[in-house]
């Protein structure tokens, strides 16, 4: 199972990654902005979730939360993808149960080696 | 009670006293300590003695409420008291004084010849009060014995030796043994506890219990015509009890005994202030019941001083009369164990020890002086004994207590100008007390010791309206002191007396260490000469507690022949007056130094420093608040500066946090590019490549909107500004928005004059604008209205520009939030935002920076959002 779901309201960033992870072969699937992150969720089953933390209404921390505390959905890997930067932010993601967490703006090949790497891992 | 049983329980209770006594000494010291100012106030009750316990109801009993004002006097002075008694408290354990000669004498000049009348002044008062307290124990113990077969019994004896013993046990060494002290301050805590627990407990259970109370009391005797007794019988020598009396609290060798030599800090004197009142209303509450019903019960009773007794008896009990006669044991052992021993420190130093001395202070023969003060207390008890064998038979409990009183009252002025006068000489006070005191000697002690009775003292009485005690009070007191003023007034300090009397009157204005540091002494003395001095009349383990524990703390090297410094000289004598009274131990130390003694201590040198040292210090404080204001001021400016470094700081985050977004999409998009090659469908190439551009314009946008705001922010905007037409820009903008609008299907109405002149910046109006403008067209449903109409904004007439669209309008959540940098709103069913999040921040400044104020309106029409900005008005001939 190769689901890959992508959480960003940056739409030209959601563009690129949705490129990049078809090309690895993986089945990808997006969402806008929190809310739409969570009805995906509750659709589908996903291995991996590329999250953003900033987003206007749900931010990524609470949905990251919210994967890790649901019964079904806590065996899915929560890499985040932020733009913030700081020792304090990436310490708070990984303490919440996330996998990985890589910063914006990012190499392509990094990012699909490490997606690629968690996945198959 | 038979014999048997009494001397059983006299025997117990002195036994207890010495195992208290032991116990302060030792184990109890350290809980002494603790509760120091308890121990204190119950030591002063050491007042009350047996003409409290029993003498005050006989008084009652024939007298009425007379007794009274000995009580009420020290309540009322206490106050007073409190205040003197810090400064003498203070004196004495400076200049290490131990008792009331020492006291006068250290600031006479340390005067020998005044040690010695104070102290056989002292002796004749006390001595036939000690005599008294002896004749308590005995004429109780017989009032006990009466239902036995047993006629007479020596208890006399038996109590004057033990208690002779126990104060050569533990009333020799207080002076300089702080455990020792204890011990005693332990013994007489006790004695003080179980006299008023007597006093009291034995009351209430006569009167409540046996009686029905005091008003049935008070009712038979009024019934039985005693309404004689419920009143003050003398009121016109009211003053004199109460003056005595309170004299008398200052100035009795045991009260000065409790309340300064057995002091272990002032602040114990604060809770004296309700503890001896509380003390004294207990002792006596059940005075006046006790008296009546005694007379009542014993019509014809001889000796109402024992009615407390007698009642007792005449009850059905068992162990009150034992308790009541411990109680009166515990009033008069305390008394003769502190007063015997301030007596026998006062004899030893005034006139066994000067005897053993010759002329021109050499040995005359060797006594050290724990001996002479043992010898001293033989002495006393003998004297005491033998009074009460021969004469004491006459008088009743409280007229002894009297005289005693007014004899002591003789030291008041002296005492008094001690601390208060300056100009005091010792001659003056000498001749002062010879005269008051051979007045009181003529008026009692004569008479008395030659077996007359006391009220034959008409020969004095020069007011008709007051008792012959009065009169005599009235007169040697008044004549004491005339004679003490003016004998000082035309007699001269010597250095001594100068130096001592500053002392003496500026004490709590003097830091204490100069007494340790500064020389009191001149002349000159070898360490060994010294040691050796200090070795005749010290004991070994004093020396060593003492003068070299001294060595340590001032850092003296004692070498043997070396003179040793002049502050040593001072402490040493300080040291032997601890031993012998400041006189005795000034006749020694004069002998041993070479040279005279000079008084060096120059008192007002010390007091301009003092006050300097003050001044300085005030200085000081008043700096360190300055320095203090300076540091809030710094901190509060710290802060701000803090805050104001961390919005700068959340700033910079927020942009760097803006910038990453189109970076990213940049650099991933290029990459895939890269990467991909070829393999990429064409158009999927140019969809990414569109993408880069539109990142880029809005990194440009948000690059120079970023400047612009950090402008704006720190007051470095240049506005070039000028007269212009609003109505120009606006048709300006709207030439360029118009095909835009229109492709989002929106239609713009104008309405406003068609001139509205303004002072701006032609450029960053227009900047507003066209934010404002694109806003409304982003959120619009179909219609967009601008106007321009004429408002005012406080009292300045401006033009108001509104920009206003039939949108959904801006969220309520969003609303305090709408003018901040980097705000994102958190309703998801408006369109999605390509600005940067400044927009609205920049427009705010802009307009606030060219005097007017954007802001959204409240309460527009349901769905629509309106924006306006003002802008001061330009009058065209401006």
């Amino acid at each position: 199972m190769n689901n890959i779901l992508i959480v960003d309201d940056e739409p030209n960033i959601v563009m690129s990654l949705e490129y990049l992870m078809r090309s690895k072969g993986l089945d990808v699937s997006i969402a806008r902005n929190g809310s739409e992150a969570i009805e995906q969720l509750e659709a589908k089953r996903f291995n991996l979730v590329l999250l953003d933390i900033t987003m206007p209404d749900v931010d990524g921390y609470e949905i990251c939360q919210m994967i890790k505390n649901h019964p079904q959905w806590k065996q899915t890997h929560v890499v985040f993808l932020s733009a913030k930067s700081k020792q304090s932010d990436i310490e708070k993601g990984m303490s919440l149960g996330a996998t990985d967490y890589i910063v914006k703006p990012f190499s392509t090949k990094e990012l699909s080696a490490r997606i690629l790497q968690i996945i198959q891992g | 009670m038979s014999a048997v049983e009494i001397i059983f329980v006299t025997g117990l209770y002195l036994g207890l006293l010495f195992l208290v006594a032991r116990w302060g000494k030792g184990a109890g010291h350290a809980f002494i300590e603790k509760y120091s100012s308890y121990f204190y106030g119950l030591g002063l009750g050491v007042y009350a003695t047996a003409w409290t316990f029993y003498g005050s109801i006989g008084r009652s009993a024939t007298h009425g409420l007379d007794f009274l004002a000995v009580y009420i006097g020290p309540v009322l002075i206490l106050p007073i008291w409190w205040f003197v008694m810090k400064k003498v408290v203070r004196i004495s354990k400076v200049q290490h004084l131990n008792s009331l000669s020492d006291f006068i004498t250290a600031r006479y000049g340390k005067s020998w010849s005044l040690g010695l009348v104070v102290t056989l002044l002292v002796v004749m008062a006390i001595t036939p009060y000690l005599a008294l307290q002896i004749k308590a124990i005995s004429s109780s113990a017989n009032v006990l014995l009466r239902d036995s077969n047993t006629s007479t019994l020596e208890l006399d004896f038996i109590a004057t030796a033990l208690l002779l013993l126990f104060t050569l046990i533990y009333g020799v060494r207080f002076a300089f043994d702080a455990n020792e002290r204890s011990g005693l301050i332990a013994t007489i805590g006790l004695e003080s506890t179980v006299k008023v627990l007597a006093a009291f407990v034995g009351g209430w259970i006569l009167i409540q219990g046996d009686f029905g109370g005091s008003t049935a009391i008070f009712n038979r005797a009024e019934a039985a015509g005693m309404t004689k007794l419920f009143v003050i019988q003398n009121p016109n020598d009211w003053w004199l009890m109460l003056l005595i009396s309170s004299f008398a609290f200052f100035l009795l060798p045991r009260q000065f005994q409790m309340a300064v030599v057995s002091n272990k800090s002032e602040q114990d004197l604060r809770k004296a202030l309700w503890i001896v009142p509380l003390f004294l209303l207990l002792m006596n509450i059940w005075v006046v019941p006790i008296a009546l019903a005694g007379n009542l019960t014993f019509p014809d009773a001889t000796q109402p001083d024992y009615h407390f007794l007698e009642l007792a008896l005449a009850g059905d009990h068992n162990v009150l009369p034992a308790l009541i006669f411990v109680g009166g044991l515990a009033a008069c052992t305390s008394m003769i164990i502190v007063s015997s021993s301030a007596l026998a420190a006062m004899i030893s130093s005034n006139i066994l020890l000067p005897a053993t001395l010759k002329r021109d202070g050499s040995p005359r023969f060797d006594l050290n002086p724990i001996i002479t003060k043992r010898l001293a207390l033989v002495l006393i008890f003998s004297i005491a004994y033998a009074y009460y064998n021969f004469i004491v038979q006459k008088e009743s409990l409280v007229s002894i207590g009297m005289i005693s009183f007014i004899g002591i009252a003789q030291l008041a002025p002296g005492f008094l100008g001690a601390l208060f006068w300056r100009r005091g000489t010792s001659l003056g006070v000498l001749f002062g007390l010879l005269v008051g005191f051979g007045l009181w000697l003529t008026a009692f002690g004569v008479p008395q010791w030659m077996g007359a009775r006391s009220n034959e003292l008409a020969l004095f009485s020069v007011f008709s309206q007051w008792s012959p005690m009065a009169n005599i009070t009235f007169i040697s007191l008044t004549l004491n002191s005339i004679v003490m003023v003016g004998i000082s007034l035309l007699t001269n300090q010597n250095a001594l007396e100068r130096s001592q009397a500053e002392i003496f009157y500026n004490i709590m204005s003097i830091p204490r260490n100069h007494y340790d540091q500064s020389p009191v002494t001149g002349g000159k003395i070898t360490f060994e000469r010294l040691e050796k001095m200090l070795l005749r009349f010290l004991p070994d383990h004093m020396l060593t507690e003492t003068l070299y524990k001294r060595y340590t703390i001032d850092r003296i090297k004692p070498e043997p022949f070396k003179e040793a410094p002049a502050h040593l000289i001072s402490y040493a004598e300080r040291l032997l007056t601890q031993m012998m009274g400041p006189a005795t131990a000034r006749i020694v130390l004069s002998r041993e130094i070479e040279g005279e003694a000079i008084d060096t201590f120059d008192i007002e040198d010390i007091i301009e420093e003092t006050r300097a040292t003050k001044k300085l210090n005030s200085e000081l404080q008043e700096k360190s608040e300055a320095l203090a204001r300076l540091t809030d001021e710094l901190t509060a400016t710290n802060e701000q500066l803090q805050t104001i470094s961390s919005i700068k700081d959340d700033f910079l985050y927020s942009v760097t946090h803006e910038l990453r977004s189109p970076l990213t999409a940049i650099r991933a998009q290029i990459e895939i590019i890269r990467e991909q090659g070829d393999e990429m469908p064409i158009e999927v190439r140019e969809q990414f490549l569109d993408a880069t551009i539109e990142e880029t314009v809005r990194l440009t946008h948000l690059i120079s909107n970023i400047l612009d705001i950090e402008k704006f922010e720190s007051g470095n905007q240049q506005l070039s500004l000028r007269e212009m037409n609003l109505k120009e820009i606006i048709d300006r903008v709207l030439e360029t928005h118009w095909a835009l609008a229109l492709n989002e299907g929106v239609n713009i109405q104008f309405s406003g004059p068609e001139q509205a002149l303004v002072l701006a910046d032609s450029d960053r109006l227009q900047q507003v604008f066209i934010n404002l403008l694109s806003n409304a067209i982003k959120y619009a449903d179909n219609a967009i209205e601008i106007r321009i109409n004429e408002c005012m904004l406080g009292s300045k007439e401006t033009w108001c520009v509104s920009v206003i669209d039939n949108g959904s309008g801006v969220p309520e959540a969003d609303v305090p939030h709408l003018f901040e940098k980097f705000y994102q709103s958190r309703d998801q069913t408006i369109k999605k935002r390509m600005g940067t999040g400044l927009g609205l921040a920049i427009s705010y400044n802009i307009i606030k920076a060219l005097g007017g104020k954007l802001e959204l309106a409240q309460n527009p029409p349901e769905g629509s959002t309106n924006f306006s900005f003002t802008l001061p008005k330009r009058y065209s001939h401006e």
